[in-house]
């Protein structure tokens, strides 16, 4: 509790305490005309795609998508809501309204994997799409990726043979 | 990949990495979970939601545990009922950058203890929207008023009137202050705060529903952060 004694000469004994109800609050003028979340550019390494969603559906949401990588600044590629395959990704969720939360925004793959196959040191993978069956592929397969451990100024020994697939799992 | 919620390897909050707008503010739910909302401190004083306790709806208040920072022990289950002496709700980021005009419904409702003082002396208590501005402290808020010998508000004479009181305090000297007593309000009455430019001004809706102002009050600029809290003014200072 804030107090003021304005004249302490003049004493007033207080014990009261007072019980105020407030019921609500709003801005008349100068709330912003709307926000706005940008994520950044997103890369999912290889050209795909991606359904983008944001909640809540009350949002508005823009999304962009280009093969060529750009900043998440840049004043291109437009936000057109592309659909098709694209590497990079970017997403934004927009309202103007006060009573309204920007809740998250999720980048989903338009694909559900069925099967994996290989041959050599490449394989491919078979997906069920909106769009019907979709192979991608082929992806390499790295050898020798795994952990490595410096043993001298210029000398590095490779404690881990794991194989790595190059554009797998990055979602 | 989801911005905003951690429910898989590779998520990330939007604190984390996303940029927003200059109207916005990132508020965290839980650990795991953050949302955007509008610097705004509109609101309709539902039941404030417990930490720990989040729901996602995107509706603000309802799914917001740390948009409103309480102290003491409000009960916020019918509107905001807050006592003069122990609590206080105060907005967790702060807002408006410009000018604005922000308008609150609140009203007196009860009190206890007791009040007495010489003829000639003033007591207000009560509750106010504050916040602090280029060194000065401001409020407006419903009070209890007794101008010792005259008048005691809200009855005072008037069972259904109320008293606002506005101030403006700086370091330990004496507050810039005024009050307005309306006969006949009924409740859920209103009042504004204004800024223009560098300067604040107080309103408060009178019995014929017009806007009595204040004078213009020189503040600053810059973000405010609101808040309720009990106000206590004594003694027999002069009324502006």
């Amino acid at each position: 509790m804030k107090f003021y004694e304005l004249n302490p000469n003049i004493p007033v004994n207080d014990s009261y305490n007072v019980f105020v109800r407030v019921s609500s609050v709003r801005t008349i003028s100068g709330a912003p005309t709307s926000i706005t979340i940008t994520t950044p550019v997103f890369d999912v390494g290889l050209p795909w795609r991606v359904v983008v969603r944001g909640l809540p559906e009350a949002a508005a949401l823009h999304w962009r998508a280009s093969n060529t990588p750009f900043s998440a600044g840049d004043a291109t590629p437009p936000w057109s809501n592309p659909t098709g395959e694209y590497r990079y990704w970017q997403a934004r969720l927009q309202t103007s309204d006060s009573n309204i939360l920007l809740e998250r925004i999720e980048f989903l793959p338009d694909a559900f994997p069925l099967l994996v196959w290989r041959r050599f040191r490449s394989y491919w993978q078979l997906f069920e799409t909106g769009e019907g069956r979709l192979t991608k592929g082929p992806f390499r397969t790295v050898f020798g990726s795994g952990n490595q451990r410096r043993i001298g100024e210029n000398e590095w020994k490779q404690t881990n043979d794991e194989e790595r697939n190059v554009g797998d799992g990055w979602l | 990949m989801r911005f905003g919620r951690l429910l898989k390897r590779g998520d990330q909050l939007f604190a984390a990495s996303c940029q927003i707008s200059s109207g916005a503010v990132i508020l965290q739910r839980q650990a795991t979970d953050d949302y955007v909302r509008m610097r705004v401190p509109d609101t309709n004083c539902p039941p404030l939601p417990q930490p720990n306790s989040p729901l996602d709806s995107g509706v603000a208040d309802e799914a917001e545990p740390n948009r409103w920072l309480v102290s003491g022990t409000p009960n916020t289950s019918n509107k905001w009922l807050v006592k003069q002496q122990t609590d206080q709700i105060q907005l967790s980021y702060s807002c408006f950058s410009g000018d604005f005009v922000i308008e609150v419904s609140s009203d007196y409702v009860s009190k206890t203890g007791t009040c007495t003082g010489e003829i000639g002396t003033y007591s207000w208590d009560g509750v106010a929207l504050m916040f602090e501005l280029g060194g000065k402290t401001f409020g407006i808020g419903v009070c209890w008023s007794h101008h010792f010998g005259l008048t005691e508000v809200p009855w005072g004479g008037e069972q259904t009137g109320r008293s606002y009181l506005w101030f403006v305090a700086q370091g330990s000297g004496v507050p810039l202050h005024a009050e307005l007593i309306i006969p006949n309000a009924q409740t859920d009455v209103r009042y504004r705060v204004q800024r223009s430019g560098s300067n604040i001004r107080f309103g408060m809706l009178n019995s014929s529903g017009s806007w009595v102002y204040s004078q213009w009050l020189e503040a600053g600029t810059g973000q405010i952060q609101f808040r309720w809290e009990g106000v206590r003014v004594l003694g027999g200072g002069i009324l502006r």
